[in-house]
């Protein structure tokens, strides 16, 4: 019966921003300002990140947050704001994609998955700015499903239904992704 | 499966990751789109404004006294329906007609207690708010009836019967908030 710590924390999170969100649900603009300030960072580089341009983001983020004060009131604390924010800006980035018309599941390499084994990172420097540049180098549909694994932290169940694919798609379109990064950073 | 090295680089480093900052002037475009929302489209001048606000006063004077008769029409005929409709149900039977004021206080004590969740969880007490207004009306509906029907036994049964439906449906919508109640003090308890 008695609730664990972890527990407690997590509800202490959860209702972290909650009166926020409510004063935001009243159409209050500075709580709606609030909300922007506090998310906006984190959630431009998530915009980023999936459609490489930041000017595209920018536009992307846009939307986004118009989308989540438009519809606040669908929000049921079932997850974090945060959470639910974020996935409205990843939504809308994705569409992003397709409106370029972007493959976010390559079909050519389906045969082949590589082997998880074969990689030698052994030789490969790391440093934030190279895993940066060879991750914006990395083909849309590989840096989409690299980052939201990665950076964004979605488990394969989670991103095969916000693509819309198999889960084992994810997986292999995954193991395939982190592939190409590490020959990028090889060169 | 074991995390190989560039996994563990990226979740180590993950807040560095972060590196974009947001270009300054997208709160002002998010703004201005968030008023576009808020008002109707077109802009109207200050003038044009002031003049339509003065022009609206005037017929919010009209409007009001105009409501305020109708009110009182309203309140008179009601009144004097509702006596009416309570005496048939007392003929029909004093048995029901008790039974009716019964329930109908019951109902009003337990929607009393449901409001206490409007300020907490609005959207959820519209919907639970909505459910019952919806069977009010039927209720309201069998009684405007009442006068005029032939069996006017089967509509008072049907009226009872009305507001013991509304009743279940609060009992369930008072253990559902309990529910909730219940979660909120402790999560980790499943329901």
């Amino acid at each position: 019966m008695n609730p664990q710590p972890l527990a407690l924390e997590q509800t202490h999170y959860i209702d972290k921003h909650l009166p926020l969100v409510e004063a935001c649900r009243r159409g209050e603009r500075k709580a709606q300002y609030e909300i922007y300030r506090l998310y906006s960072k984190a959630m431009f580089n998530v915009a980023v990140r999936i459609v490489n341009h930041v000017g595209e983001a920018e536009d992307v983020l846009q939307d986004a947050f118009l989308d989540a004060f438009q519809k606040i009131h669908d929000f049921r604390q079932t997850s974090t704001f945060g959470a639910w924010l974020k996935q409205i800006v990843i939504n809308r980035a994705l569409n992003h994609l397709r409106n370029r018309k972007v493959q976010l599941i390559d079909i050519e390499e389906a045969g082949e998955v590589p082997d998880e084994a074969a990689y030698d990172e052994e030789g490969i420097e790391l440093n934030i700015q190279r895993v940066q540049n060879a991750i914006q180098q990395l083909p849309d549909g590989f840096r989409t499903v690299l980052c939201l694994y990665l950076l964004e932290g979605y488990d394969h169940e989670e991103i095969a239904e916000i693509l819309g694919v198999a889960e084992s798609t994810s997986r292999t379109q995954y193991i395939r992704a982190k592939k190409r990064l590490l020959e990028i950073l090889k060169q | 499966m074991k995390k190989t090295k560039i996994e563990r680089f990226i979740r180590d480093n993950r807040e560095n990751f972060d590196q974009f900052e947001v270009p300054a002037g997208l709160w002002d475009r998010i703004d201005k789109g968030l008023g576009n929302l808020d008002t109707f489209p077109g802009e109207t001048s200050f003038v044009e404004k002031k003049n339509i606000i003065v022009f609206k006063q005037k017929y919010w004077v009209m409007a009001a006294s105009l409501a305020l008769l109708i009110g009182c029409f309203f309140v008179y005929n009601l009144g004097f329906k509702s006596q009416n409709t309570d005496k048939i149900i007392a003929t029909v039977s004093p048995e029901y007609g008790d039974k009716m004021v019964q329930y109908a206080s019951l109902i009003e004590t337990k929607r009393e207690e449901i409001r206490q969740i409007e300020t907490e969880d609005p959207v959820l007490y519209k919907e639970f708010a909505k459910e019952i207004e919806n069977l009010n009306k039927d209720y309201q509906n069998l009684k405007a009836e009442l006068p005029q029907t032939p069996n006017q036994e089967e509509l008072v049964k049907a009226m009872i019967q009305n507001l013991q439906v509304q009743l279940d449906i609060l009992n369930r919508q008072l253990s559902i908030i309990q529910k909730i109640k219940d979660y909120q003090n402790n999560p980790t308890r499943s329901i």
